[in-house]
């Protein structure tokens, strides 16, 4: 188990730094790990924008709080479901993809989003400051970065097609976030 | 046609196109944001941005990998660099998404984002060519990303009032030579 965290927090930080290196690696057959991280990454960013409108007299603190749960909610399905999306684009090129493997990998795309959303929660909560846009949303618009490589990566170096795909997704996370905020 | 010739042209389109959007949205009014002489103004900052980013990063990373240079020549590390600036595009799209059809003026996040995803990408093209990547490239490319977007952020911020001011001057000036003649 302790060695499962220590792998966890590694992966996360090497997605962060390195994310090619980090698409293939076993622990992505771990995608239960991965969708804790697309979903608490999202939690953080969700309750975040609700702590900003707590502070601005816009939302009770309990609606702030489901915010939060959202957030949980949206990282733990729709970006599943994007991953779902992608892997049948990817399948065209690499035959052994499985889905896990696919969840898995897009899921960790968000490592920097949650190392973001922690920050921005500890500034948030000890300074007061109004931290959605500034580190939920930054933290979510890098998460293409890594897409883009682990895309690539999967589907066994196409440069053109992983950019194609990552706007695509990029997009399509963008829209699903402004009609689920 | 040689190896490192093959996709150029799309290479510089989407280059092109990336800078491009980047410098206008720096300078977009989001009560009008199709103002001609913000676009053209913007749209030059950007290309100017964009040949110093190229030029910058790529001196860079070939004074930190003089062996890859000598080795593989100067034209293939061009061509990893400019490989690398294609990370900027899916950016380039969502941030113009953004701005045009969701109402989020979120510009300097992709900028920032987007920067660094393609330094970063750059020095991991370069660490190709030796079929390592080093991590010195991926922490170097990194903080010169970070400086360089932190700069043309700064840029589009101090000279915002410009493409106004240019308006103004260009109105008189043809107000006058119009009552003239």
């Amino acid at each position: 188990m302790t060695n499962n965290k220590k792998s966890l927090w590694r992966t996360v930080l090497a997605m962060m730094i390195s994310p090619a290196t980090v698409a293939k690696d076993r622990l992505l057959d771990s995608w239960y790990l991965a969708l804790g991280v697309s979903s608490l990454a999202f939690g953080l960013f969700f309750l975040q924008t609700g702590l900003d409108l707590y502070k601005t007299g816009q939302k009770g603190l309990l609606a702030s709080l489901a915010y939060g749960g959202g957030g949980l909610i949206y990282g733990a399905s729709i970006i599943p479901l994007f991953a779902l999306i992608l892997w049948g684009f990817i399948r065209i090129f690499d035959k052994d993809l499985s889905v896990r493997q696919a969840i898995s990998a897009f899921c960790f795309c968000y490592s920097g989003a949650l190392i973001y959303g922690l920050f921005g929660l500890l500034f948030s909560l000890l300074l007061g400051w109004k931290t959605a846009l500034t580190f939920g949303v930054t933290g979510v618009i890098w998460a293409t970065g890594p897409m883009i490589h682990t895309i690539r990566r999967l589907s066994g170096g196409k440069g053109a097609l992983s950019i194609f795909l990552s706007t695509l997704a990029g997009l399509g996370i963008l829209f699903s976030w402004s009609f689920f905020s | 046609m040689q190896d490192h010739d093959r996709g150029q042209t799309g290479r510089f389109i989407l280059r092109f196109l990336s800078f491009t959007a980047f410098g206008i949205l720096a300078f977009a009014n989001p009560t009008d944001p199709y103002n001609v002489y913000a676009l053209v103004f913007g749209a030059l900052i950007g290309l100017i941005f964009g040949f110093l980013f190229r030029f910058v990063l790529l001196r860079f990373l070939n004074l930190f990998n003089r062996q890859i240079k000598k080795k593989e020549g100067a034209k293939a590390t061009a061509r990893a660099v400019s490989r690398g600036i294609l990370f900027l595009f899916p950016f380039a799209v969502m941030a113009w998404v953004s701005f045009h059809y969701l109402g989020w003026y979120m510009t300097s996040a992709f900028l920032s984002a987007g920067i660094m995803s393609a330094g970063v990408a750059a020095s991991m093209e370069m660490g190709k060519l030796t079929k390592k990547a080093p991590i010195r490239n991926t922490l170097i490319t990194s903080l010169f990303a970070a400086g360089f977007s932190g700069l043309w952020i700064f840029a589009s911020t101090s000279l915002a009032g410009l493409p106004t001011l240019i308006e103004g001057a260009l109105t008189l000036v043809f107000s006058q030579a119009s009552s003239l003649f």
